[in-house]
């Protein structure tokens, strides 16, 4: 009896063991790629229903307009999953608003970079901006967001879109950090992480990706 | 000719008390929801839903609203935030109670008297937090007091202006509960919170005394009844329910 007990319990740790390497193989292949070549011109993503909530403060900002501007780095030429397609350095916002405290005023900053992170899955690329960093201010309230925003590009609509939840942006500590004592009443603070809500389109010329 | 020139000048003299009254109760009503210029203030407008119990001879319970409720926060000032203004227009009501056992109802007029003002405080935990205290001060008048005797309801003169001698001080806050993990019962900016208080009532001026003989066949034992002998008291009870704040 206990013969055949070792016996079926050998065959089960036998068959899950090859489970596992079968799935390990799937996996390693479905992320064979580690590089990609992005090709296209000067690029233009006009921002629709743009917007960035403070997860933990629960306060959001919307902005009517929300672009971004600039074009492909060294088009045609392959480089590594995460290195930059192309930067973004001409960025404009306005009509930024907070629906308690009215009229908000969010400054990008710097020249934001995007890349590509993975593998597509259809039309659909992994993709980051990297280098964020803009500038809030509100009601006597100000600070820096900053770090990056994770989301999908999708080449067939050139539509860039956040992922749902924290987006890799932060609230700044030390420099940028939340300033003004309405900081406090609003419960904004070092570290909260930011998503970000909306799209980017890509009215410019059209960016393919493609392997390796 | 002389008469009606008479009643023509009483006319005009009425026409001009009531214009002077009108003006005064017009300067005394706050103005609701009005938007403040100043780029260091921040008006926030909740909706405002609760209840008051009255305690004393009255016993009862009263509805407060619904209404908004609008105030105003100084955003340059350090913390905790100073409410500066606001102001909650409470809709008369019509308050049922009994008298010595006898059914009855007035319509209960509460008009503010100056600015809500008040602060908020961040709490440590959770999230969001505040603690909000607030204090108004409330004229109550009443008024078309009426009894229920034999099934009918009779009108009780109670005056054309019987109201509190002084304003009531409401002081509104927030009930943490730091009994429980996360505590409870604090406000949010973005959800808003309830707020309760006990306050006084105090002595009333320009009231008639109820009398219960004007009420045809009624003879009742305890004749008429002061106001001041039901209402005044100190073991009234607020709880006001803010939520869905907005901007003006």
């Amino acid at each position: 009896m206990n013969k055949r007990i070792n016996r079926l319990t050998g065959g089960l740790v036998a068959t899950g063991a090859a489970s596992a390497a079968i799935l390990a193989m799937t996996a390693t292949g479905a992320q064979a790629a580690t590089t990609y070549t992005p090709t296209g011109g000067s690029a233009n993503f006009v921002g629709s229903s743009v917007s960035f909530t403070d997860i933990e403060a629960g306060q959001t900002l919307t902005c009517s307009t929300f672009n971004l501007s600039g074009s492909v780095t060294s088009s045609g030429t392959s480089r590594a999953y995460g290195a930059d397609a192309g930067s973004l350095g001409t960025l404009t916002s306005s009509g930024c608003t907070n629906p308690i405290a009215g009229a908000t005023t969010v400054t990008p900053s710097g020249t934001w970079t995007v890349a590509i992170t993975g593998d597509k899955t259809g039309t659909v690329w992994p993709a980051r901006l990297k280098n964020v960093v803009a500038n809030v201010s509100a009601v006597n309230c100000t600070f820096t967001a900053s770090g990056v925003v994770n989301g999908k590009f999708d080449t067939a609509t050139q539509k860039f879109t956040p992922n749902s939840g924290a987006s890799g942006l932060t609230i700044n500590s030390g420099a940028g950090a939340p300033s003004g004592s309405m900081c406090v009443t609003l419960d904004l603070q070092p570290g909260d992480n930011v998503a970000v809500g909306g799209s980017w389109t890509n009215t410019g010329t059209a960016v393919a990706i493609t392997n390796p | 000719m002389n008469i009606l020139s008479k009643t023509r000048r009483r006319s005009a003299l009425v026409l001009s008390a009531f214009a002077l009254v009108a003006g005064s109760a017009a300067a005394v009503q706050p103005a609701a929801n009005a938007v403040d210029p100043d780029p260091n203030h921040l008006t926030v407008v909740y909706d405002a839903v609760g209840t008051t119990h009255v305690g004393n001879q009255v016993d009862a319970d009263m509805a407060i609203g619904p209404t908004t409720i609008s105030v105003t926060i100084d955003t340059i000032a350090p913390v905790p935030t100073p409410i500066i203004d606001g102001t909650m227009v409470i809709p008369p009501q019509t308050m049922n109670f009994d008298i010595l056992g006898i059914p009855a109802r007035a319509k209960v007029t509460m008009t503010q008297v100056g600015k809500i003002t008040g602060t908020l405080t961040k709490l440590p935990s959770p999230r969001q937090a505040l603690d909000l205290k607030s204090q108004v001060k409330y004229d109550i008048k009443l008024s078309n007091v009426e009894a229920r005797v034999f099934g009918v309801w009779w009108p009780l003169a109670v005056g054309s202006n019987c109201h509190t001698v002084n304003p009531v001080t409401i002081n509104a806050d927030s009930v943490i509960d730091n009994s429980t993990t996360p505590p409870t019962g604090y406000f949010t900016i973005n959800g808003g919170g309830t707020l309760k208080d006990t306050y006084t009532i105090g002595n009333f001026t320009g009231c008639t005394p109820l009398n219960f003989f004007d009420i045809p066949g009624f003879f009742p034992t305890f004749g008429s009844i002061p106001i001041n002998a039901l209402v005044p008291g100190s073991d009234n009870t607020l709880s006001l329910t803010l939520s869905n704040p907005r901007q003006p």
